[in-house]
C-alpha cells in the first residue's frame, strides 16, 4: 500500500521539474528501484497511472530500471549479489553480510514535451 | 517548535550528482526534452525526518517508533510502560491508526499528552504527520515520545520519522517466522520486543527459532521478552528505557 505514497512522490517530483522547464506534458519518468527496496512494481505502476489522471503527466510512461542487490561479507570481505535480506556469504558462510546496494528509490529523469 | 528546529528553512529535497548536472536538459529532438533529476523518492520524507530528529536532539527528547502487525499489543505495552514509569519519565504519545481515536483515549486515560493521527486509507505514518503532531504536543525537554505506528509489518519500515530507535513488537500468538517473512521491518528495527510470553505454554511458538530468524535478518537487534498482561519481563524493558534518559 505504500506504493500509493511513492506514486504521489514520483508525480510531485515530475511536476516540479516539468514546471521549471515550462513543459506542457510529462511523457516519461525513469525510475531506479533496488530489488531490496520493498516496492512492488506492478502496484506502483497501477497507483502511478491513477494519481497522474487529470494532470499534465496523464498517460506518462513509468520506466523502471531495477538495480540488483549487492552484499559485502564482513568476515572475508567478498562482494556478491544478494536476492534476500537473510543471506549468508557464498564464499565463507558467514551470516555477517552488509547490504551495499539494492535499496535505491530514485527518479533518474523526466522526459517532457 | 519551529523557532528552534528551523523546519521552514531546511525543507527541501536531496539531489545527488551523477555525471551530469541535475536539472540539465538534453535535447533529443525539437520538442522532447529529458531532464536529469537524480532525486530520492523518499527525499521529502527523509528531509522532514531530519528536521524532527534535529528537534528531538536539541531538546534531549528520546523518540521511539513502535511498529508491529495489528494485535501484537503495542497499545497495551504503552499503557503498562507509562503506568510503570510515570514517576520517572515524562511521556508524550502519538497514536497512528487508519480510523478511530480509541487508542488515544486509552493513553489519555493515563493523563499523558497524546495526539491521534488518523491516516484514512494510509498504511503508515510519515515524518510530516509526526511534525504536525509535534506542533500540537509541544513535548518538554528530556521527555520520551512514543510513536505508535499503524499496525502493519510492511509499509512503516520504509518511512523514517526522525525517531531515535525503531521498536518492532511481535507476540507469541503469531508465527515465529515473521522476521523472515517480513524482513524489511526487522532489518530496519533496533529493538525487538517479544510480547505475550505468558501464553508460551499454550501455543506452538518457538521462541529461540524466532530470535534466530530475526538475527539472520538483523544481527544488531536487542531483544526484550515480556508479558504486558502479567508484567513478566517488563522491568528489563523499563530499566532500559530509564537508562536511555
Amino acid at each position: 500500500m505504500h506504493e500509493l505514497s511513492l506514486a504521489i512522490s514520483i508525480l510531485d517530483i515530475a511536476l516540479k521539474h516539468a514546471k521549471e522547464a515550462q513543459a506542457e506534458k510529462v511523457l516519461e519518468i525513469e525510475l531506479e528501484l533496488g530489488v531490496l527496496s520493498c516496492v512492488m512494481v506492478d502496484s506502483l505502476s497501477f497507483c502511478f497511472d491513477t494519481v497522474c489522471n487529470g494532470t499534465i503527466a496523464e498517460g506518462a510512461n513509468l520506466a523502471v530500471r531495477e538495480k540488483p542487490g549487492m552484499g559485502a561479507c564482513e568476515e572475508c570481505m567478498a562482494n556478491f549479489e544478494v536476492k534476500e535480506y537473510f543471506t549468508v556469504c557464498p564464499k565463507c558462510g558467514s551470516p555477517s553480510v552488509a547490504i551495499s546496494q539494492g535499496k535505491e528509490l530514485l527518479v533518474l529523469s523526466v522526459t517532457v514535451d | 517548535m519551529c523557532d528552534t528546529c528551523g523546519c521552514e528553512s531546511g525543507a527541501g529535497v536531496t539531489v545527488e550528482l551523477l555525471d551530469e548536472k541535475p536539472g540539465a536538459e538534453t535535447q533529443n529532438n525539437v520538442d522532447k526534452r529529458v531532464i536529469l533529476v537524480q532525486e530520492e523518492l523518499l527525499g521529502k520524507n527523509d528531509e522532514m525526518a531530519r528536521v524532527n530528529r534535529k528537534f528531538f536532539e536539541s531538546k534531549g527528547i528520546k523518540a521511539y517508533n513502535l511498529m508491529s502487525s495489528p494485535g501484537s499489543g503495542k497499545t497495551s505495552l504503552l499503557e503498562r510502560t507509562i503506568a510503570d514509569l510515570k514517576g520517572d519519565l515524562s511521556f508524550y504519545v502519538i497514536e497512528g491508526d487508519q480510523q478511530t481515536t480509541n487508542d488515544a483515549r486509552r493513553i489519555g486515560a493515563l493523563a499523558v499528552p497524546v495526539v491521534q493521527v488518523n491516516t484514512g486509507s494510509g498504511c503508515h505514518l510519515d515524518s510530516q504527520m509526526i511534525h504536525r503532531a509535534l506542533h500540537k504536543l509541544n513535548p518538554i525537554e528530556n521527555s520520551v515520545l512514543m510513536i505508535e505506528n499503524v499496525g502493519n509489518l510492511v509499509c512503516p519500515a520504509m518511512f523514517d520519522l526522525g525517531e531515535k530507535q525503531k521498536v518492532v513488537v511481535i507476540s507469541v500468538t503469531e508465527g515465529e517466522d515473521k522476521p523472515v517473512k517480513y524482513p524489511h521491518m526487522f532489518e530496519s528495527a533496533d529493538i525487538c520486543i517479544i510480547n505475550k510470553i505468558d501464553l508460551l505454554p499454550y501455543v506452538d511458538f518457538n521462541l529461540s527459532a524466532c530470535k534466530e530468524y530475526a538475527l539472520k535478518v538483523n544481527k544488531n537487534l536487542t531483544f526484550f521478552e515480556l508479558s504486558v498482561r502479567t508484567g513478566e519481563g517488563m522491568s528489563d524493558w523499563c530499566d532500559w528505557l530509564k537508562e536511555q534518559n
